[in-house]
């Protein structure tokens, strides 16, 4: 590598990436950076939809997406002016919230939590309950998590089943039939699918862990745009709904691991997950409450800790 | 007596052969998606050769980088702790405590000054590979004759003119010691600092290394802990090749 690669090299390391601001100032659009927290996958389907289709310029917001990656700290960006939009879930936002960071839910793009324990469809265990009752059963998860620790204490698996590490790969869980592990509706599941696997998913929610996944945070308080925002979101989330493919295909292009058939399985697995009872987009107080008690449960939130102010109901207020 | 040329470069061929052999036949017996055949990395690398390469360099330059900042503080740091013991006294548990510092704790924080990737893989290069630079620099300072800093003293000669005509020269041999221990640590320090702070753009090792778990592609896996392997031994041997250059006529230590 030459001097002034390196030098080339450097400057762009320091600059962040491109920024969209000055041709977004050109054409009368308010630049907005939305942070997500994983990679570039189907769970955001909705917001590259809303770029590739227009919903969000039709608001007047010139959208960039900035992917994240295993330690995405998109509330912190917030704070930083590196995001103005943050990809998050709801029981990460409550605890950052009591670490004095100012933000707040808006829309959740998953009703029910993506997360849950996968086991073979065969040989596995039907359900939660049923876990305990197998001889010494093992399950790979994220010792002394949130998860972990809640299944546990709600189950009393303390002693009953042994937490192992999981290192994020599914290949132990292919090799051994007698697997349990950890894992998001939107990515092992599918992976083992394809490398031939019959696989049954029990949802955290199932278990009394059910957060809202993929929710758009704003800074505290809500930019005068929030509103915007979160109806252009709605509407790009219910195209995305019906017709995937496009956005797929931007998905597929950032993130070669989506491969055709994987992109598929994930865009069909989520959208109980996103659609839930209520239906895209809709927040409950009652379901926020029961987020906060959860992490009281596992002590992550001091007693009486509520959901109070945590998050903005933005669907119905009237345009800024 | 020196052992012919053929020897030395049969030797590790030898061992590179039966290792290949061994790998083959455990492979045979054990899962792909734990142990993939060496046919599978060879795949790998001819399926995602262009992403590997990519790859490789934006690592490379990463860890290249993060062994520059480390070096250029650790020799400052050295230089600093020779001139004032005070200094020395005040800071050295504190760049002992660097060496110990999680980059998986600090990150998130790095990622939010700097951004993801390139950044937080070089400031991660930086952190590992900065104690060994300093405590060698500084041990070789410190190391010249008492004899010859006594005669140099006599003379009456400045800080600056002990430092460049005695300890400077005479601190190389423990320089370059440490120097080749942080140049494979630099390359470790930035894969781990892309493991947990890179977003996939650029395309760098330590996300290769994630997706192949994610996608349970050993084979991606392999390939790219292959390609790390080969970058740590490119950048000890320019490391040595300077050691040699700068002091292996002189000193026997310089090529070790």
């Amino acid at each position: 590598m030459s001097p002034v690669a390196i030098v080339a090299f450097i400057l762009a390391a320091c600059s962040g990436g491109p920024s969209s601001m000055p041709a977004a100032e050109r054409s009368g659009l308010t630049s907005v950076k939305v942070a997500l927290n994983w990679f570039p996958e189907p769970e955001f389907g909705g917001f590259y939809e809303g770029v590739l289709g227009g919903h969000y310029t039709a608001v007047g917001l010139d959208v960039e997406i900035i992917p994240g990656g295993p330690s995405a700290p998109t509330l912190e960006l917030l704070g930083s002016g590196r995001a103005q939009v943050a990809l998050t879930a709801a029981d990460d936002l409550l605890l950052k919230r009591t670490k004095g960071i100012r933000a707040v839910g808006a829309w959740p793009g998953f009703q029910l939590n993506p997360l849950g324990l996968m086991v073979h469809e065969g040989s596995g265990p039907a359900d939660f309950a049923a876990i305990a009752s197998m001889t010494d059963p093992q399950v790979a998860i994220e010792v002394g998590g949130p998860f972990q620790t809640f299944l546990w204490k709600r189950h009393g698996w303390e002693g009953v089943v042994q937490a192992v590490p999981y290192g994020g790969s599914v290949g132990p869980f292919l090799a051994d039939p007698g697997f349990i592990q950890q894992a998001y509706v939107t990515s092992e599941p599918c992976v083992a699918r394809a490398r031939g696997a019959a696989v049954r998913f029990l949802k955290a929610s199932d278990a009394g862990w059910n957060h809202y996944g993929s929710l758009v945070a704003f800074a505290d308080p809500p930019p005068p745009w929030a509103a915007r925002f979160v109806a252009a979101t709605q509407q790009a989330w219910t195209a995305y709904l019906e017709q995937p493919a496009r956005a797929n295909a931007e998905i597929a292009r950032l993130n070669d691991q989506m491969t055709p058939g994987l992109l598929d399985c994930v865009t069909e697995a989520q959208r109980p997950f996103v659609l839930g009872q209520e239906g895209l987009g809709a927040m409950r107080d009652e379901r926020w409450e029961a987020t906060a008690a959860a992490l009281v449960e596992v002590g992550l939130l001091p007693a009486g800790s509520t959901a109070a102010g945590a998050w903005v109901e933005l669907r119905d207020a009237p345009p800024d | 007596m020196s052992t012919p040329r053929w020897i030395r470069w049969l030797a590790p061929a030898a061992v590179a052969f039966v290792a290949i052999l061994a790998w083959s036949a455990a492979s045979a017996r054990i899962s792909p998606v734990l142990l993939p055949s060496p046919l599978a990395v060879a795949e790998a690398v001819g399926s995602h050769g262009g992403t590997l390469a990519a790859a490789t360099l934006t690592t490379g330059a990463s860890a290249f980088l993060g062994l520059v900042v480390a070096s250029l503080l650790g020799i400052g740091g050295a230089l600093v702790f020779q001139r004032s013991a005070i200094a020395e006294r005040a800071l050295y548990p504190y760049a002992l405590f660097l060496q110990t510092l999680p980059v998986v704790a600090i990150a998130p924080l790095l990622v939010v000054w700097l951004g993801y990737g390139p950044p937080v893989a070089i400031g991660s290069a930086a952190l590992v590979s900065f104690f060994p630079v300093l405590t060698s620099a500084h041990a070789g300072l410190a190391a010249a004759d008492p004899d010859q800093v006594a005669l140099m003293r006599l003379y009456r000669s400045s800080w600056w003119q002990e430092m460049r005509l005695l300890r400077v020269p005479g601190s190389l041999p423990y320089l370059f010691s440490g120097l080749r221990t942080a140049a494979g640590l630099s390359t470790i320090g930035a894969i781990v600092g892309e493991f947990v702070g890179s977003n996939g753009f650029p395309a760098c090792l330590g996300y290769l290394v994630l997706k192949g778990m994610r996608a349970a592609e050993t084979g991606l896996i392999f390939a790219a802990i292959g390609c790390a392997a080969l970058l740590a031994t490119a950048f000890f041997i320019s490391v040595r090749t300077l050691g040699t250059r700068l002091v292996g006529r002189w000193h026997p230590g310089g090529s070790a």
